[in-house]
């Protein structure tokens, strides 16, 4: 497959994503906002249709509507903290409803199609520049910014007494987060970048045992799935994003016999020795 | 002995009904100080207020001599949450990365815990008896053990004042007695103020062995003497 120019450029920009969606995901599930990545991937697609229609590259339509709806639900979210996720389903709704409008005006209904479980020989050259850019900006945030992202994951109040500047930290993960999610919408699927942000760090968190751990083992598995769900694309001619999602499930119901098993193998021993520690 | 906070002609409301109401406050240096009061009675707003998460619509704070409006570096404050602020975090933090990042001002322009600062959150845990539990994750220790990381995590910074909000609820009976005595030991041997917001009256007075409380009631503050 590497012979094809097209693969070449899928499997580039698909291990950025991979490493990049781990990283947003990670901060995403501590902070219990996965929803967010769900919320922002779906309102995507009305960028999706609006660069269609008017005829630009439908993935910039795509960033600018993640960015107006990433920082509505922060709004949202603000103006009313009572209410929870309720920040996250409007602005969900809002953005499904124009999607499903606009998918009615969008010339040629297989492009919309494309980017809703996403489409490996879709990627452009432009692409793997684009996403390099992000890639880097946001690999470098996140080792710049590594303790004050997971001070405000553990309490956005005793970050800030500790000396975090909350809105610049939150405005700039704010930011890069809905830029990746733009982004992985041609090659993962608006419908299903959110799996990518989850699945692999809830596999992480039934093995990891420290905060670096879980970091770095959603990072690689999140490699693995692109990789074996583009490979798998290519060569039995389905949708990347539909096989980066199973394989990611699978992983998961793996990783989750293996925790299972330890933890009975555990209890056993500490039964046969005696020496349960209390913790 | 000099004030650490002077608190003078505070006013507070969330809708028209004054939470605070010209209250006056005044804590010394090396003082233990007992906060009661009935739920929704403005302690934890009082808190709120000293921490700088909420103004004061009248009135001043002064922590340490300055204006709580101008403080922007809290590292003289060390505080400890509630239990339920604590047991929010789900996720495998250990304790050694817990205590890592909250010293965040000491780290460079890269905001990533370097040996310094996990040898001192190491040497912090070690000093209060948790040096087994350093590489433990956070979540997997008891409500009373959790605690004492977060006592660990508030000294971090060598504080000379330590707020905190109700840190005994909801944990059992043995782990309250040790943390009141961890208390104790904090107040006479670093010679830490403290402001203790708590319900258990009568095991606070026998564990910390004061004789006198302050509660909080119609929004200003009263000793009572127990």
């Amino acid at each position: 497959m590497f012979e094809f120019e097209f693969m070449r450029r899928a499997l580039v920009v698909g291990t950025m994503l991979s490493i990049m969606i781990p990283l947003i995901g990670v901060i995403m599930v501590n902070r219990k906002t996965s929803m967010v990545g769900d919320a922002l991937s779906h309102s995507s697609l009305a960028g999706v249709g609006i660069g269609l229609i008017m005829g630009f590259d439908p993935v910039i339509g795509a960033i600018l509507i993640c960015i107006v709806a990433a920082f509505s639900i922060e709004k949202i979210r603000k103006r009313f903290p009572q209410y929870g996720d309720m920040a996250t389903a409007i602005t969900m709704s809002f953005g499904l409803g124009l999607a499903a409008i606009l998918s009615d005006f969008a010339p040629g209904g297989n492009t919309f199609e494309a980017y809703l479980f996403g489409s490996i020989s879709s990627v452009q050259m432009r692409d793997v520049y684009a996403v390099s850019v992000v890639f880097a900006l946001v690999v470098l945030t996140s080792i710049i910014m590594y303790a004050g992202l997971l001070a405000i994951s553990v309490d956005s109040n005793l970050a800030r007494i500790s000396g975090v500047r909350i809105n610049l930290v939150n405005g700039i993960f704010t930011l890069l987060a809905a830029i990746t999610i733009a982004m992985a919408t041609k090659i993962v699927g608006a419908l299903l970048v959110a799996s990518l942000i989850v699945l692999p760090v809830a596999t992480s968190l039934m093995i990891a045992r420290s905060y670096k751990q879980a970091y770095i083992i959603s990072v690689l598995l999140g490699v693995i799935y692109m990789w074996a769900g583009i490979t798998t694309s290519f060569y039995q001619d389905i949708k990347p994003g539909g096989a980066i999602v199973l394989y990611a499930l699978l992983g998961m119901l793996i990783t989750a016999a293996f925790a299972r098993v330890r933890k009975i193998r555990n209890r056993d021993l500490e039964n046969i020795s005696g020496t349960k520690e209390v913790l | 002995m000099s004030e650490v906070i002077k608190i003078r002609g505070l006013d507070f409301s969330y809708t028209e009904d004054p939470v605070l109401k010209n209250l006056d406050l005044s804590l010394k240096r090396g003082q233990l100080m007992v906060l009661v009061g009935e739920n929704g009675s403005g302690k934890s707003t009082l808190l709120k207020l000293l921490l700088g998460e909420l103004k004061a619509e009248a009135g001043t704070i002064e922590v340490l001599g300055e204006d709580i409006s101008k403080l922007r570096d809290y590292r003289k404050i060390g505080y400890v949450p509630q239990m339920n602020v604590v047991q929010k975090i789900a996720f495998p933090i250990t304790c050694i990365e817990l205590l890592s990042i909250a010293q965040y001002r000491e780290l460079g322009f890269i905001k990533i815990p370097g040996k310094k600062h996990k040898l001192k959150a190491s040497e912090i845990l070690t000093q209060l008896g948790l040096k087994s539990y350093r590489n433990v994750p956070f979540n997997e220790l008891s409500g009373g053990l959790q605690q004492r990381v977060m006592i660990a995590r508030a000294l971090i910074e060598d504080p000379e004042i330590i707020i905190l909000d109700e840190p005994t609820a909801g944990i059992d009976q043995d782990s309250k007695e040790q943390f009141f005595q961890l208390i104790r030991d904090l107040n006479q041997e670093r010679k830490l103020s403290m402001i203790l917001v708590t319900h258990e009256i009568e095991m606070v007075t026998e564990k910390l062995g004061i004789n006198q409380i302050y509660k909080i009631a119609k929004g200003a503050i009263e000793n009572v003497r127990v």
